[in-house]
């Protein structure tokens, strides 16, 4: 018996959903292409067309605040995402072993994900403050002196720091859930075979986790390219701009005066293209690699 | 025993240092909210000797946190129950290709996860219908944002329900409505324990969409209000980690109670395939 073919009931218990799906998610990630056209400042009732002049802004007035913007944005994503990678497959390991304190340790990792980021980069805020801060307190015994987020050198490496810190707990998570179904049998077979430990782990572990490192790597370089919460609360992009991603600029440009929100949303559509490309190379060469059993 | 030690020796060793690495800053977090400003200024990382319990009295008082906690409730509150609602409802015909056309809506869904959320025709959009600035336009667009990953979710946990069912309730003459919510909804309680946490805990920490979408003091949650509240005392480092604090204690109790809803979510709402 097929219930639902001829009737008007499944429509409308999905009419709620697709309209506020298609207002809220569908209509604002279709409609940056046509905003990225216009002139667009703030004022509903009054933007025109502009053809392409949005983008030639972007590569020719703008061009060093742009570029300079992505050349962080992949420095940033490129060292999260080999960063969080390396060191939650490892905490994953670690922690699926049979620890009295196991899930302890896992809670305690997991954490930063709950606090969110605004708790995250306050918390933060206070442990990197140059003056009272632990950090610089530390320093200052060693007679260093650092302005730590106030300093346009390592600035973007702390805030590296931070969003790995406060991430790696979720990755972690996933992971987990992927060596948990890898089947015990396979170790067993390894171990007949006389490989244990590192061996075990390299040929056995790794390959079986492949899936979902594809997964971690996706994940983290769709949430890393378009990241500017956690940069927004640390630093804002200085200084200096040097820790101004393409997200961070873009998200400046909506709320400065002057500069048309039609321009901001050309900048989105070149953050997609960047996020695009990326992700198809990282999915094509993690897929390569991903084994079945 | 002497294997046993040197076996998990290593990993205790590494993992207790991380578990340290998390733990400093948020403990330091407390140990600041408990100072005296005179005592922080002083002496900022040693151990509070006085604890100051006022400091919590003066944040709530001082950055006005009455407003804000009661708005991040109600905000929190609706959208998680919004969300849950809005996406059984939708779920039920996708999972039981009751339309025409299902697939296409489950993948349409979908694709949202891997789409960039476009802020400034979505600003444009909230301007057009006079949502800007209220309690419901602020409810509505955070539901519209949590729907795609529940009803991933729910309509993987509804295939799972046996179609038998369905066919039994209509026998006896239970109507398409009253089965999705008399029967159908307490069954899936699982998963929506795990999507109410998961959009309950986006909301309460979001503030990035109050900072953009609300602009009266009045509407603001906590996280936004905490945020301005910053701009205004950045000296009064105790009275800030003391709001600090305020925001996260509800986090952490609901985090150590519904671990395993949490958890699962996140495996659940990643694991796309």
């Amino acid at each position: 018996m097929n219930r639902g073919a001829s009737n008007i009931w499944p429509w409308l218990l999905l009419m709620p959903a697709l309209i506020l799906f298609s207002l809220f998610v569908l209509f604002p990630t279709i409609g940056n292409v046509y905003f990225s056209l216009t002139d667009y400042a703030g004022n509903i009732h009054n933007f025109d067309f502009v053809g392409l002049e949005n983008y030639k802004r972007a590569f020719t007035a703008d061009y060093d605040g742009v570029w300079n913007a992505i050349k962080i944005t992949l420095i940033f994503c490129i060292t999260v995402t080999i960063l969080q990678n390396a060191i939650s497959i490892v905490l994953a390991v670690l922690v699926n072993q049979k620890l009295k304190l196991s899930s302890f340790y896992r809670s305690t990792i997991f954490m930063p994900n709950i606090l969110g980021i605004l708790v995250v980069g306050l918390i933060w805020t206070l442990v990197f403050d140059p003056f009272s801060g632990p950090v610089s307190q530390l320093l200052n015994h060693f007679k260093i002196n650092s302005a730590l987020l106030g300093d346009s050198k390592i600035a973007l490496a702390l805030v590296i720091f931070v969003q790995v810190w406060a991430h790696m707990g979720y990755s972690m998570v996933l992971y987990l859930a992927g060596l948990q179904s890898i089947p015990k049998e396979l170790y067993e077979a390894a171990y007949i075979d006389g490989a244990s430990g590192w061996k075990s782990f390299r040929h056995v572990t790794l390959p079986l986790l492949q899936s979902m490192v594809t997964i971690n790597i996706i994940l983290m370089i769709i949430g890393t390219l378009g990241t500017f919460d956690i940069i927004f609360v640390l630093t804002n992009g200085g200084p200096n701009e040097s820790t101004m991603t393409l997200g961070m600029y873009i998200f400046t440009k909506i709320f400065s005066g002057g500069s048309s929100q039609g321009y901001a949303s050309a900048l989105a559509m070149v953050q997609f293209v960047i996020i695009f490309c990326v992700v198809f190379i990282a999915q094509f060469y993690s897929r390569r690699r991903e084994t079945e059993f | 025993m002497k294997r046993f030690l040197s076996k998990s020796l290593l990993p205790n060793a590494v993992l207790l240092a991380v578990a340290l690495i998390m733990l400093i800053p948020m403990l330091q977090i407390v140990n600041v909210a408990l100072k005296s400003n005179a005592e922080f200024l002083a002496n900022p990382i040693s151990i509070v000797k006085k604890p100051q319990w006022s400091n919590f009295i003066e944040a709530w008082t001082s950055a006005e946190m009455s407003i804000y906690f009661f708005n991040s409730f109600i905000y929190t509150f609706f959208v998680a129950a919004g969300v849950c609602i809005v996406a059984t409802l939708a779920a039920y015909p996708i999972a039981r290709k009751h339309v025409k056309g299902s697939n296409f809506l489950y993948m349409l869904f979908l694709s949202a996860l891997f789409l960039p959320a476009g802020l400034v025709p979505l600003l444009f959009i909230m301007k057009y219908l006079n949502l800007m600035n209220t309690y419901h336009g602020f409810i509505l667009m955070k539901i519209g944002g949590g729907l795609s990953v529940a009803v991933f979710i729910f309509t993987a946990f509804i295939k799972g329900i046996p179609k038998e069912l369905d066919e039994a309730a209509a026998i006896d003459g239970c109507g398409y409505l009253r089965y999705v919510l008399t029967i159908l909804l307490p069954l899936m309680k699982p998963a929506i324990m795990t999507v109410g946490m998961l959009s309950a805990i986006g909301t309460w920490n979001d503030f990035i969409s109050p900072y953009v979408f609300l602009i009266d003091k009045e509407l603001r949650p906590l996280t936004s209000g905490l945020y301005m509240f910053m701009g205004e005392y950045t000296v009064n480092w105790p009275i800030l980690a003391s709001g600090i604090l305020i925001i996260a204690a509800p986090l952490l109790i609901a985090f150590i109670f519904l671990q395993k809803f949490i958890v699962s979510g996140i495996t659940a709402g990643s694991i796309k395939g």
